[in-house]
């Protein structure tokens, strides 16, 4: 059997001939995908994170139990030991109304001016941090403490931490649409890229099924264009994400000190493979649906 | 060979182009499928491209059986044949030597064996020093023997012929078919359709003829049947 020897370089000179070519489209179908990645993208990381805090949350078994204002020393302690006594705890940590003004002071580094005025009238209230054994248990533990006096308000994290994964639901049912979207979008644009090409080309590719040429000698330079429109948003997206996301999550929250925010080096492999995989995947399938009427005889 | 046993071929519209044809063409012969306009010499030469799929009846090519034939095997029939079109269809943008070198690069043979063999080719049809001309450089008896050189360039069986004389002048369309008559001679299954007499007359080969969809004068060394 003959072994037929096809010159890539001859291939990928096609490609480009047809992305130059028709240059305008190809700028829109690489618009348009780096769109759809960085919606990908940005859906991605805003999961993650929201999975780090949540494991965050989730992992203290824990309830603030504030105590009210007015409570003298003596009621405090005694809410200390009657929370020790109940049933399931396993820890009760107390901070002091001026430790937790303190805390806060210290979070904020250099701008505290603005919390020296509380130091004579402080707001806020002295807190037991109640680790438990149980997550089973939680609600009844809850009514538990709410009966003791002189507690102000309890937080349970848990309900914290449920409220975050319903949010998480909604932006991960946002995001999908919005891709879903986007991704037909790139797949029409890409195709007509395409199809604008093979129609230049139509007299060439005639002559070359008369001559005998394969599905794969005809179809080739198209499926490489699709993967170089596909690498070339890949490229542009990472980068734009990496922008993005060092500029305004990792500096600009992550200043805050109210979240965790990954930092962009542990997730910069799975976003360069998630972004090759549906741009390369996306100019592939665009070329090959154009592809389809033209591998008829 | 080619076998057509009671091959018809009805268009979409419902024309019946060709009706119960029965025709054998063995190997190395020459032949001219003759025809007014309409009469279905077209849609022959398309069914025997796999361009068009034969409504019923079987038609077989070298054990290719058409009717039957899966898509991705028309690209290995066609290597078994050259074809020449009244149009010449060289490519515009591409110079004699690489419309030539087209058809081997298509089916992969290396840039070296390339080189060596349309460079023969151009001197068998007597245009080496057009090598670097292009299409709109060249004359239509030019630009058709370069057709004709890409038709042959890589020895496929059987060469066919649609109307290959019709836009050249007289002294050319001899000329060309000498060429093809060479062609022939070497072994090589000639099919001509054209709705030239004095061609037909002169050559004196095989002569099918066709009128309405059917068959209705099969003769060789035949001339052109007006009837």
């Amino acid at each position: 059997m003959k072994i037929r020897r096809y010159n890539l370089v001859y291939f990928l000179k096609l490609a480009f001939n047809g992305i130059f070519r028709n240059g305008v489209m190809t700028i829109a179908s690489v618009i348009v995908l780096v769109s759809c990645l960085l919606v990908t993208g940005t859906s991605w990381l805003l999961i993650k994170n929201i999975d780090v805090n949540l494991d965050e949350l989730e992992g203290y078994n824990k309830i603030v139990v504030f105590v009210n204002q007015d409570a003298d020393d003596y009621l405090v302690s005694e809410i200390g030991d009657k929370l020790k006594a109940l049933d399931g705890v396993t820890d009760v940590v107390y901070q002091s109304k001026d430790d937790a003004l303190q805390e806060l002071i210290d979070q904020y580094g250099a701008e505290t001016e603005i919390f020296e005025m509380f130091r004579n009238d402080n707001p806020l209230k002295d807190e037991y941090s109640v680790s438990y054994n149980d997550s089973s248990k939680v609600d009844t533990l809850v009514y538990q403490i709410e009966q003791i006096d002189g507690i102000a308000k309890v937080n349970n994290r848990r309900d914290v931490a449920l409220k975050i994964d319903r949010l998480k639901s909604i932006v991960q049912l946002v995001f999908t649409w919005l891709l879903v979207l986007l991704f037909m979008v790139s797949l029409f644009v890409i195709m007509n890229t395409v199809k604008l090409n093979i129609f230049a080309r139509r007299e060439e590719i005639a002559i070359m099924k008369y001559v005998g040429a394969t599905r794969i000698y005809v179809g080739l330079p198209y499926i490489l264009e699709g993967i170089i429109i596909g690498l070339f948003a890949s490229t542009g997206s990472f980068f734009i994400q990496w922008y993005l996301y060092q500029h305004y999550a990792v500096e600009l929250l992550g200043s805050y000190n109210v979240l965790t925010v990954l930092p962009f080096e542990s997730v910069r492999l799975t976003l360069i493979i998630i972004f090759a995989v549906i741009g390369i995947g996306t100019g592939i399938f665009a070329s090959a649906i154009s592809l389809r009427k033209y591998n008829k005889a | 060979m080619i076998e057509f046993t009671n091959v018809t071929k009805t268009y979409p519209n419902g024309t019946k182009a060709l009706k119960n044809i029965d025709l054998r063409i063995n190997d190395g012969e020459f032949v001219f499928i003759v025809g007014a306009s309409g009469a279905g010499k077209t849609t022959l030469s398309k069914l025997l491209l796999r361009e068009e799929k034969i409504t019923s009846g079987k038609l077989v090519i070298d054990g290719f059986n058409l009717g039957k034939m899966p898509q991705y095997k028309v690209s290995r029939l066609r290597r078994t044949m050259g074809i020449v079109f009244q149009d010449f269809r060289l490519l515009p943008n591409m110079t004699a030597f690489e419309n030539i070198a087209f058809a081997m690069h298509v089916v992969g043979e290396p840039n070296k064996v390339i080189k060596t063999r349309v460079e023969k080719f151009l001197q068998l049809v007597n245009l080496e020093d057009k090598a670097n001309a292009y299409p709109h450089e060249m004359s239509g008896g030019e630009q058709q023997r370069i057709a004709l050189a890409r038709a042959i360039i890589n020895n496929p069986k059987m060469i066919i012929a649609d109307e290959p004389t019709g836009n050249i002048d007289p002294y050319m369309s001899i000329e060309m078919m000498d060429l093809l008559v060479k062609i022939n001679k070497l072994g090589k299954t000639v099919i001509v359709i054209t709705h030239e007499k004095s061609i037909v007359d002169y050559y004196q080969k095989r002569v099918v003829t066709i009128s309405d969809g059917q068959i209705t004068s099969d003769r060789t060394g035949g001339m052109f049947d007006e009837n």
